[in-house]
């Protein structure tokens, strides 16, 4: 066999995942972008009943969608944070402290509650914070809060369920570029002076950021978007922005609408994305330099 | 080396969580196998521990006529639509609906015609919710068939309040600001107001209700979506008045708490299912011998009397025989409910309106 | 860990005390599961009575059985096939010129930011067009793309940053290019195609909307039936069936540990190998 002839075959294995990615992401997307100026729902049988640009005019005008897109948005931000926060010690304590015969078990032992469904994580979590519950019942008695206080059905409520959720993500994430970084490095960053602080901001966190980009758009997503724990967990403030999308295509069978504010809510979610690339890249040249 | 190893431990993994799963998933298609082919089978789309996945249910209907009877569970009315529309007409036979959207589903043409002098119980069923105008097509046919029926109506705890409660303004009262509970639907949410803002609860003022609604938030604690989320709330004491449906409370009460369930004096939110056919089902006959079981006296008594989820039969033969303290446990003590508000269907337009200020509701501040 | 300063030793400790609380905490409600797996209050009350009724239950009705075995395997499926596509991907970029390279991972981000409840609902409608409805192949082509891309991405930046002089070696020692692959390539990739499999493994375990939206009538991934039942009231089944899930991921790591597989590989992207 030729050995040149081969490694130009190689290209060619790129178009299984080409076309999936074609077919299955960028046609739906188009099929988004069309649907938004459907009229009313969109039905197989009967068709779209006509276009119009209001779904698009009042997604973007409507202060409910403000409102409910600026909590989401907020919401995911702190998840994000309090997760990045929680598992970056914890990642590079897996990644860099702890004998390395323990690694494989303790990545391991951290996605385990990946395994569970998640709206039994979600009861069970609630279970916990109930006010006659294990967690809040020693903080009452012992007058750290007081008497009849309730964390269940608040906005902390669906914080700490959404933490819950989502910090298995990003230890995974951060663990797998923290592993990476050279301890010498480390090492000849403090022989060189440079203090825990200087050594963290000037070698250990360039390295971790793309595990903090994977991290993030794993984390930050998803949450922007959940609209169960929200309705389980949340209470009467706690709509976000899923659970209207989720109710034009499921009770007001509006999919026009549902389309818009899916479109909307990408757009924003892209362009936080990109701000954040640019941060990282931002600081990544000022610290490099 | 090092890597062979691994490669061969993650095969080892992969094959013993497959050997695991097939012992989980073989049980099942062998049952189908022995069955399929010899026996008709009829796929009923219902609610998950909704009567009919009980033994007196399909199990049985299936033993006496010797057939397969296969649950498509559904999670929502409008999506079980959705999945008749694009492919389910001809897998589906029978579906469960609520009358809210036998308008929306009748013309998207997924139902057939019943021919209801082919069913002996029908003569026996609550004549009101029989010849409701939306379980008729344009020339009158009957497309669905009532075979359950219940309330949405007012739940408190009797532990924590002893004064008398007889109507739904209770709800808006501030001693009970963070113990409100509402059901997470438009529907039940609307029209509860509407009775409190003494609107007609078909044809409110929109205005009032969302006021009315908005209003309430301040008591509101949460609003539940389903069994397990009323359930918890319940229990946990989190919420201690609100509205709910009476067969949860049932259960409730069944399980030794002490909970109260009235039908306010401004009226109640009801609710009935029907049984609809699926258009061009290949198993018309099978199809009617369904109904006609769900709306039989064997099926209804079992239904009223079951022990964890009882509902209310609507076969009035059957409700007449009832106990009394059947019906004490089912809320129809010492009579049912007279001021029932049957759900009934929205327009399209008010749908939308509906929907739409539920949703502002909740988005409020 | 080399003595670096003083003081590292106490940074050390109260990373391991940070990592102990987290795992605890992130652990502790899957304790709770599978204590009240035991318990007989059907709502989780206390006091605690021992029992066994609910694995009873669980193993006399099928339900809960299949719909657990069939989203394992069909976890497994998915997620071995985007392992492989995202190999076969990063392969060929390799071979291509920069504007592929920049262009297609920019492609693959596509999936990620769109909404798993939104990419559903535009999936039904596509395949309703193809005439396929809701089938198997719907679902596994919709839960594929779902999952790619994270297991394509670990992938890649671990092909491009890879060292080509092993490779070059196998070739000039007269090698095929499968045997290079085989080889060379794959035990160099490896750990990063796990660790994709895994995330991937997890995510599609737990895609529920897809999974929802495009799963053929009378097929219930674990997900779907529990959402199904919670709606009328869900029986503690459901935390026997968690348990059991649980105390066989615990064994499968026990043994990996055992054998002494190495996960610093799993996940990390294997620096020592080089």
């Amino acid at each position: 066999m030729n050995a040149k002839h081969p490694r130009k075959l190689v290209r060619h294995l790129i178009w299984p995942s080409a076309v999936i990615l074609l077919a299955m992401s960028l046609v739906p997307l188009c099929m988004l972008v069309f649907f938004s100026f459907a009229d009313g729902n969109v039905s197989t049988l009967n068709g779209i009943a006509g276009y119009t640009i209001d779904n698009i005019v009042n997604a973007v005008t409507s202060a409910t969608v403000g409102r409910l897109m600026l909590r989401s948005f907020w919401i995911a931000v702190l998840v994000t944070v309090i997760c990045i926060v929680i598992a970056y010690p914890a990642a590079w304590a897996i990644a860099k402290v702890v004998p390395e015969k323990y690694r494989s078990t303790l990545i391991m032992i951290s996605i385990v509650p990946a395994f569970t469904s998640q709206l039994l994580l979600i009861y069970s979590i609630m279970t916990l914070m109930q006010s006659n519950g294990l967690i809040m019942t020693p903080l009452l008695k012992l007058g750290i809060l007081p008497a009849g206080t309730s964390i269940l059905y608040t906005n902390q409520a669906v914080i700490i369920v959404l933490v819950y959720e989502y910090l298995p993500y990003m230890i995974l994430s951060l663990y797998s570029c923290l592993e990476k970084i050279d301890v010498n490095v480390i090492a000849a960053s403090h022989t060189l002076g440079a203090n825990r602080f200087q050594t963290f901001v000037n070698v250990v966190l360039p390295q971790s950021f793309s595990g903090l980009m994977t991290g993030i758009l794993i984390v930050l997503i998803p949450v922007a978007g959940s609209f169960v724990e929200p309705n389980i967990a949340g209470g009467p403030y706690s709509m976000m922005i899923g659970s209207l999308i989720d109710s034009q295509f499921t009770t007001a069978m509006n999919m026009g609408y549902g389309a818009a504010l899916s479109l909307l809510f990408l757009l924003i979610m892209s362009l936080t994305l990109a701000v954040i690339k640019l941060v990282m890249k931002i600081a990544d040249r000022r610290i490099g330099g | 080396m090092k890597t062979r190893k691994t490669l061969s431990l993650v095969l080892a993994i992969a094959m013993s969580m497959a050997l695991l799963t097939g012992c989980g998933g073989s049980d099942k298609s062998v049952e189908g196998n022995k069955e399929s082919g010899e026996k008709e089978k009829l796929v009923v789309a219902n609610w998950q521990s909704y009567a009919t996945d009980a033994d007196y249910g399909a199990a049985s209907f299936a033993e006496q006529y010797n057939c397969e009877v296969e649950h498509y569970f559904i999670s929502s009315i409008p999506e079980l639509l959705s999945v008749l529309e694009n492919g389910g007409t001809g897998k589906i036979d029978v579906v469960c609906i609520n009358p809210l959207y036998l308008q929306q589903y009748l013309n998207a043409g997924v139902l057939e015609t019943i021919d209801t002098s082919k069913l002996e119980n029908y003569k026996n069923l609550r004549k009101d919710f029989c010849s409701i105008d939306e379980v008729k097509d344009s020339s009158g046919n009957i497309i669905g068939v009532p075979w359950v029926w219940g309330t949405t109506s007012l739940f408190y705890n009797a532990d924590v309040i002893t004064d008398e409660i007889t109507s739904w303004s209770s709800l808006w009262d501030s001693k009970y600001a963070g113990m409100v509970t509402l059901e997470n639907e438009y529907d039940a949410a609307i029209r509860t107001a509407a009775m409190y803002a003494d609107q007609n609860p078909r044809n409110p003022d929109m205005d009032t209700v969302e006021k009315a609604l908005v209003d309430l938030k301040s008591n509101v604690k949460t609003y539940w979506t389903s069994h397990d989320d009323f359930v918890k709330a319940y229990t946990s004491g989190e919420v201690v008045i609100g509205n709910v449906w009476g067969s949860i409370a049932t259960e409730l009460k069944n399980e030794g708490y002490n909970i109260q369930y009235i039908h306010p004096e401004e009226g109640t939110v009801g609710w009935c299912d029907y049984w609809c056919i699926v258009k061009n089902t290949e198993h018309q006959d099978l199809a009617m011998k369904w109904i006609d079981y769900c709306t039989g006296e064997y099926f209804q008594n079992c239904m009223a009397t079951a022990s964890s989820q009882a509902y209310s039969p609507v076969n009035t033969v059957v409700t007449d025989q009832l106990s009394d303290e059947t019906r004490q446990s089912l809320w129809l003590y010492p009579e049912a409910p007279s001021n029932v508000n049957l759900a009934l269907p929205l327009t399209d337009e008010q749908l939308t309106n509906w929907t739409t200020l539920w949703d502002e509701v909740k988005a409020a501040n | 860990m080399k003595k670096r300063k003083k003081g590292a030793r106490g940074f050390n400790s109260v990373m391991i005390v940070w990592l102990c609380a987290t795992l605890f905490i992130l652990l502790f409600p899957i304790f709770a599961i599978i204590l009240m797996s035991f318990n007989t209050s059907k709502y989780g009350a206390l006091p605690f009575e021992f029992t066994l009724k609910w694995y009873k239950q669980l193993f006399q009705s099928a339900d809960l059985l299949s719909a657990t075995g069939y989203s394992l395997w069909f976890s497994i499926l998915v997620s071995t096939s985007a392992a492989v596509l995202g190999i076969m991907a990063s392969m060929a970029l390799r071979r291509m010129s920069r504007k592929w390279n920049k262009a297609f991972p920019t492609l693959m981000n596509v999936p990620v930011i769109i909404p798993w409840l939104v990419q559903a609902v535009a999936l039904l409608l596509l395949f309703n067009l193809l005439g396929i409805g809701k089938s198997f192949a719907s679902l596994y082509f919709g839960c594929l793309v779902a999952v790619m891309p994270h297991s394509f991405l670990i992938t890649y930046s671990r092909i491009m940053t890879m060292d080509k002089y092993p490779e070059e070696a196998g070739r000039t020692l007269g090698a095929t290019s499968m045997r290079i692959f085989l080889d060379i390539t794959l035990p160099m990739v490896f750990p990063a195609v796990l660790s994709g499999w895994l995330m991937s493994f997890v995510l599609c375990f737990n895609c529920f909307s897809i999974q929802y939206y495009l799963a053929p009538f009378g097929t219930y991934t674990l997900p779907m039936l529990i959402y199904t039942m919670i709606r009328a009231g869900y029986n503690p089944d459901i935390n026997a069936i968690a348990t059991i899930l649980t105390i066989v991921i615990a064994i499968v790591i026990f043994i990996m540990n055992k054998i002494g597989f190495d996960v610093g590989q799993l996940v990390g992207q294997g620096h020592k190998e080089k």
